[in-house]
């Protein structure tokens, strides 16, 4: 029987059981190889990337279902997903030891314990351990009498508050290292509460335990019982922006060490991540001290993978649901629209050998029949007709490489399509719909979220960083699309790179676009081809509000410091010189059809 | 209140604080002169008599003093390292670096070997006397700990300490831990010995250069002003030529002070990243004396040399990978270098 | 407890005893002058505390300059920092002690009217505190209409988060073994609200809207509704629950019994509605030490149209029992 409900929902992978995980999860390990490899690694990308989806899957009982194995010890690695909640380590009253009392050695505590009661739950939850055997199980309760009560015990807690179980009942001795756990980190937030109202320093007499004095050395230990994986522990610690600058530092702290032969530190940031030093303010480093991964970045400069991962995954939900598999079918082309572009194409190809740019014929058909034809509704004559973003293919380039910017619209026109249909099954979502859904999504994410972003002023030359970026996205969207309506020989640009050094104020407010998405940043070989230079991309989600073509290659264009200022102050005088062919330079000339070129996909389902 | 180096005078850094009031320790409530003097009485009388001892029975070795004495020797370098001009400590940071000096070598009685991390394994009474607060107690055993030994197989001890405040007071954790470090390796004199045991041959054989080794160094002389130290040996023609063991190979005492004082060398130079700008050393000056024998007035000759930073770094041997080892295992145990970097970008290219 | 409604122009006369401590908090909504104005002259409060957002726009430092004038002499200037919690609690915590609090039995009167969520709560703490055997009365004067002039389905008092923060007092208690279990109060914020829900991602989720008859005004329901509606539908998975937006032991009730549906969970709270349903949830928390209080700052206040004042009064006495600290649950 299916599952009912839609089947593109965004679910918390924390909540999915393992048999759903690996039904669904695509595997994108070749993408971000790093991950399940061991060593230290950051994972960046924006809320919706897959990252906690991936975590989910390295977790053993997923591990176990999807490798067909049946005892942990033929695992890899054990890996404990810790998920790090806005409120559950950030509390406001540790803000009260900042330069008063113990700052860093209370909150690498609080961290400390408040991971190894996750180790604990993980294995009671995800690791199947029931099944263990009693030599096993003995072990276990040996591990807890022995190293886990001395451990303890030089940390300071002498008397535990629960004593030892009497039977070796492995699923009561987890009990006990959970309940023990918790009850540690309870006492450090009941320490923090006398401290709310303070302003001296209250002298703490519970138990401290760090990484090197107790938490490796337990990790180490647990991983020499016989049942675990030979492998290391990985600790997989998602969303670390919500971590305060403290625990931040004592976590780099921790990545310094390099420790990751035993304890592997996989750590997910939504790309807010306070900083990189450690509590001795020394910096660590990709690549000696960790690898580092931006979902993001991966997938704008390898559109081709992504396209099979969404297709891949968009393909494991139809087919969970019952409903038709083909992703190409199930979100048609607006068919009347994609006949046209066809004919611009044949015609284009007719008279390549007359006035053809490109190479080979189909080189200017790609290039240049949609954009004519999206051209063609904006002249003065348009009609009511409108360009439509629809078809599968589309809708993948619009997510812009994160996986939740496909779904989540997705889940919307399947409950449109739910809503206007007639009850029965869905067999496609009407390509109106999709394009209702699409413009929605784009107008809500420039008008509305970008309301919600802004500072209180109004006045451009002094007004907040959001403001500022709000006029270089409408400045270069405006301009992507002028050049889109042009007869330039490259139409379809969606980036700009810097020939000079761009300035701290520019910089700032590109940061700041990439922080929430608005912005990609990569990097591109300079005008001279004597090095690199920093590249913005913007974001594919923006293109039906600023009429761009979204789909294939999209190239881009040499801008200076100066130019972005002025688009920063007056975008629409940056916008009236871009239609007078100034401020933007083109690259150095390259076939750029060497570059990545757009995925093959299907022409959609007909529609009647 | 705070200690200046400069007026100590002669003054151990101990008796500078068993004449501080309560008030000079700011808005502490605390005792900590009281507490001090609780925590020597009890080390002094139930610990250290008791350290070699441990050492003695759990590993098999006769150790030089580690008892009162020489914990008194290591509170009077600390305090002539800290008489320099600009050196200043306040009433709480005389505290927690005395508390560590008591401390520091007690894990012996467990046994000599990582004895610096065993402070943890102690227990009983030794707690009540640190007082109630988890992070102070635990500032003063790390400060002892980090005298020596590795974490985690670094042996940078010192530059992973963090300095976090405690009840309101900043203490400089590095620089306390630097100079307890570096007195500690100057508190290896004559006065560590047990003269009686080494005239009638009672220091068993893996012990014996150690106990010869001290007895030579006759004096340690910390002069602030010239930010050098001068040690002074004195070894005898017999002495010259009696032969030890140490880990299986032979060697007289002569080979030994050249391999201690260059260790020293070497501590200087690691425990002055911490120390600098208000405590500076710059070289050790050693002089051996020889004499023909014990009773001998006169020397035969003197040999004098001096450790300094010197001259341009010399290349190691294995160059770039012996600096940095996980270079040497790039990919798959094979080094980075040019022609390792082609294969690697060919292999990701497909 | 007990709570009665009254006209603004009574109010003076309504209140049967002399106050030691009076405290409001200057705004940007004109209704932070109503209470204050009512109360200013008539003799029934003693020393004055006007708190206010130091780092807030022109109007808040232009209405807490006339209230600091109005209240007179004995009016004392409080500032809060909404982007400092510490300095709020500090600077509270010192004009109580000026004002005599710390001698316990003051009895006080509280305009709790325009104080945010998280500053209402942390003087809740502070006063909890302090209250001996004296009288705390709250007033709280309710808009006529928020967010004025647009239709129920366009209406907005803030956009966007800065930070979602723990509030200073009420940290609950961390589990980490245990799931979460989010209860929001909603009020007109749908936006704010559902980026509560984005940012926690509970395993638990617990929509809590007014009870009709309860809100200030119909009208105000009616708005409620929507605003739970819209975030209901974004929401896979939820339960509902309703709550009273005036009467503070009923509101603590509800939270309880919603909490104790799901005993293996941590417990976080988001009060977003009334002032007088967050006073309820305070004392939820004084009870069970477990449930930690969330505040979510805004990003952007419809300043120019957040409301405009009605001509009544709410005033709800705070028991003994209130203040009571209890077992965890």
């Amino acid at each position: 029987m299916s599952p009912k409900g839609n089947p593109f929902s965004v679910h918390t992978p924390e909540d999915i059981t393992a048999s759903e995980v690996v039904d669904l999860f695509v595997d994108v390990f070749s993408d971000f190889y790093n991950v399940p490899n061991q060593g230290n690694t950051f994972l960046h990308g924006p809320r919706g990337s897959g990252k906690s989806m991936m975590f989910r899957y390295l977790e053993p009982d997923c591990q176990l279902l999807a490798s067909k194995q049946e005892t942990l010890r033929n695992l890899p690695f054990y890996a404990v997903y810790i998920p790090i909640k806005n409120t559950d380590l950030k509390l406001t009253e540790l803000e009260r030891l900042e330069n008063k009392h113990a700052n860093v050695v209370l909150n690498e505590h609080f961290l400390a314990v408040f991971i190894a009661a996750r180790v604990f739950a993980s294995l009671r939850d995800r690791a199947n351990v029931e099944n263990l055997s009693t030599e096993h199980a003995q072990s276990f309760a040996l591990f807890l009498a022995g190293p886990l009560g001395k451990l303890l015990n030089k940390a300071g807690l002498t008397k535990p508050p629960r004593s030892l179980p009497k039977d070796r009942k492995i699923s009561t001795n987890l009990q006990w290292c959970i309940d023990v756990f918790d009850d540690l980190c309870s006492s450090v937030v009941n320490y923090l509460r006398r401290l709310s109202f303070r302003r001296t320093a209250l002298t703490y007499t519970g138990p401290l335990c760090g990484y090197l004095d107790f938490l490796l050395p337990m990790l180490k230990e647990l991983r020499a019982l016989p049942f675990m994986p030979r492998g290391p522990i990985y600790l997989l610690l998602d969303d670390a922006d919500n971590l305060n600058e403290t625990q931040t530092r004592i976590l780099n702290s921790w990545v310094f060490c390099r420790t990751s032969a035993d304890v592997s530190l996989k750590i997910s940031t939504q790309l807010n991540y306070k900083t990189f030093r450690t509590a001795t303010d020394q910096r660590i480093d990709s690549p000696h001290d960790y690898t580092e991964i931006d979902i993001s970045t991966v997938y704008a400069s390898s559109r081709s993978h992504y396209y099979g991962r969404v297709e891949e995954i968009v393909r494991r939900r139809l087919k969970r649901h019952q409903l038709p598999e083909n992703p190409t079918e199930f979100f048609p082309v607006y068919a009347k629209q994609e006949r046209a572009i066809r004919e611009i194409e044949a015609s284009y190809i007719a008279k390549w050998r007359e006035t053809g740019r490109g190479n080979r014929p189909r080189d200017d058909a790609y290039r240049y029949a949609r954009p004519d034809f999206i051209t063609s509704l904006s002249g003065p004559k348009k009609g009511s007709s409108k360009y439509r973003y629809a078809g599968f293919e589309q809708l993948v380039y619009l997510s812009s490489g994160v996986i939740r910017y496909f779904l989540e619209p997705a889940s919307r026109m399947y409950a449109d399509a739910q809503a206007t249909g007639d009850g029965g099954p869905i067999t496609h979502i009407d390509s109106s719909i999709q394009d209702t859904v699409i413009r929605d999504e784009a107008e809500r994410f420039m008008v509305a979220e970008f309301q919600k972003l802004s500072d209180e002023e109004a006045e451009p030359r002094h007004a907040g960083r959001f403001l500022q970026l709000r006029n270089l996205l409408h400045a270069l969207g405006g301009a992507f699309h002028e050049i889109l309506i042009s007869d330039k020989s490259e139409r379809r640009v969606f980036s700009i790179a810097f020939s000079d050094v761009p300035d701290r104020d520019v910089l700032h407010v590109l940061k700041l676009g990439v922080q929430y998405g608005y912005l990609h940043e990569a990097s591109i070989g300079n005008k001279e081809g004597t090095g690199r230079t920093r590249m913005f991309v913007l974001s594919r989600r923006l293109a039906p509000f600023f009429m761009l073509d979204p789909t294939g290659f999209a190239g881009y264009k040499f801008v200076t410091n100066s130019a972005i200022k002025e688009a920063i102050l007056r975008p629409k005088a940056f916008i009236n010189s871009i239609s007078n062919g100034e401020l933007l330079e083109d690259p150095p000339q390259m076939s750029l059809f060497e570059q990545d070129a757009p995925p093959k996909s299907d022409n959609g389902a007909e529609e009647a | 209140m705070k200690l200046k180096g400069k007026e100590l005078k002669g003054k151990t850094i101990d008796e500078w604080l068993k004449k501080r009031q309560p008030k000079d320790f700011g808005d502490l409530k605390t005792n900590y002169v009281t507490r001090y003097q609780s925590l020597e009485a009890f080390l002094k009388k139930d610990v250290h008599p008791l350290v070699s001892l441990g050492a003695a029975v759990k590993d098999g070795i006769f150790l030089n003093d580690h008892g009162p004495a020489h914990v008194a020797t290591v509170i009077k370098r600390a305090s002539e390292l800290v008489s320099s001009d600009d050196c200043t400590l306040t009433s709480y940071e005389a505290y927690i670096l005395l508390a560590a000096i008591q401390l520091h070598d007690i894990g012996n009685i467990l046994g000599r070997s990582g004895h610096e991390s065993r402070l943890r394994d102690l227990e009983g009474q030794l707690e009540g006397l640190l007082g109630d607060d988890s992070a102070e107690k635990r500032l003063i055993r790390t400060i002892a700990q980090v005298h020596g030994g590795s974490n985690n197989g670094d042996k940078d001890t010192i530059g992973h300490l963090v300095e976090d405040p405690v009840l309101n007071q900043i203490v400089r954790a590095k620089f306390l831990a630097g100079i307890l470090r570096f007195a500690d390796e100057l508190a290896d004199d004559s006065q560590r010995i047990s003269a009686f045991a080494i005239q009638n041959d009672a220091i068993p054989e893996p012990s014996r250069l150690f106990h010869k080794y001290s007895a030579s160094l006759q004096s340690v002389y910390i002069d602030s002003k010239g930010r050098a130290i001068d040690l002074h040996y004195e070894i005898t023609g017999a002495g010259a030529q009696e032969e030890f063991s140490k880990q299986g190979s032979k060697l007289y005492l002569l080979d030994e002070i050249l391999h201690r004082t260059l260790k020293m060398h070497y501590e200087r130079t690691y425990c002055m990243r911490f120390l600098r700008p208000t405590i500076q050393i710059d070289c050790l000056n050693v002089k051996i004396k020889v004499f023909k024998a014990n009773n001998s007035t006169g020397t035969l000759f003197s040999i004098g040399y001096r450790l300094e930073d010197k001259g341009y770094p010399t290349m190691p041997e294995k160059g770039i990978y012996d600096v940095c080892p996980e270079l040497s295992t790039w990919r798959n145990g094979k080094p980075l270098n040019g022609t390792m970097l082609i294969e690697e970008i060919k292999e990701r290219d497909g | 407890m007990p709570h009665t409604k009254t006209k603004l122009s009574e109010l003076s006369d309504t209140l049967r005893q002399r106050f030691d401590i009076f405290i409001c908090s200057a705004s940007y909504e004109e209704r932070c002058k109503s209470i204050p104005n009512a109360v200013a002259d008539g003799g029934k409060v003693g020393k004055r505390l006007v708190c206010f957002n130091q780092r807030s726009s022109a109007v808040v430092t232009s209405n807490a300059r006339q209230l600091l004038e109005r209240l007179g002499s004995s009016a004392q200037r409080v500032p809060l920092d909404k982007g400092n919690p510490l300095a709020t609690a500090d600077n509270l915590q010192r004009a109580l002690s000026q004002a005599g609090a710390d001698d316990g039995d003051q009895s006080y009167l509280v305009d709790i009217t325009t104080f945010t969520h998280e500053s209402l709560l942390i003087l809740l703490r502070l006063l909890q505190a302090r209250v001996g055997r004296g009288l705390v009365l709250l007033s709280y004067s309710p808009a006529d209409e928020y967010s004025i002039g647009l239709p129920d389905e366009e209406k907005w008092l803030s956009k966007g988060i800065t930070d979602i923060r723990s509030v200073l007092g009420y940290p609950g208690t961390t589990r980490p073994s245990r799931k979460s279990h989010l209860i929001v109060l909603m009020g007109f914020e749908t936006d704010r609200a559902e980026r509560l829900l984005d940012e926690y991602q509970p395993h638990v989720v617990s929509l809590g809207f007014g009870k009709e008859g309860t809100a200030t005004a119909a009208k105000h329901h009616r708005v409620n509704q929507l605003a739970f509606g819209q975030l209901a539908n974004k929401v896979s998975k939820y339960n509902e629950f309703e709550f009273s937006c005036v009467d503070v032991a009923a509101v603590e009730s509800v939270i309880t019994a919603q909490a104790s549906k799901f005993p293996e969970c941590n417990v976080v709270i988001a009060p977003m509605n009334t002032k007088l349903s967050t006073v309820g949830v305070a004392g939820a928390a004084f009870r069970n030490e477990d449930f930690q209080l969330c505040y979510a700052s805004a990003a952007q206040y419809n300043v120019e149209g957040y409301s405009r004042p009605g001509d009544t009064c709410v005033l709800t006495a705070l028991s003994a029992e209130y203040w009571k600290e209890g077992a965890n649950i």
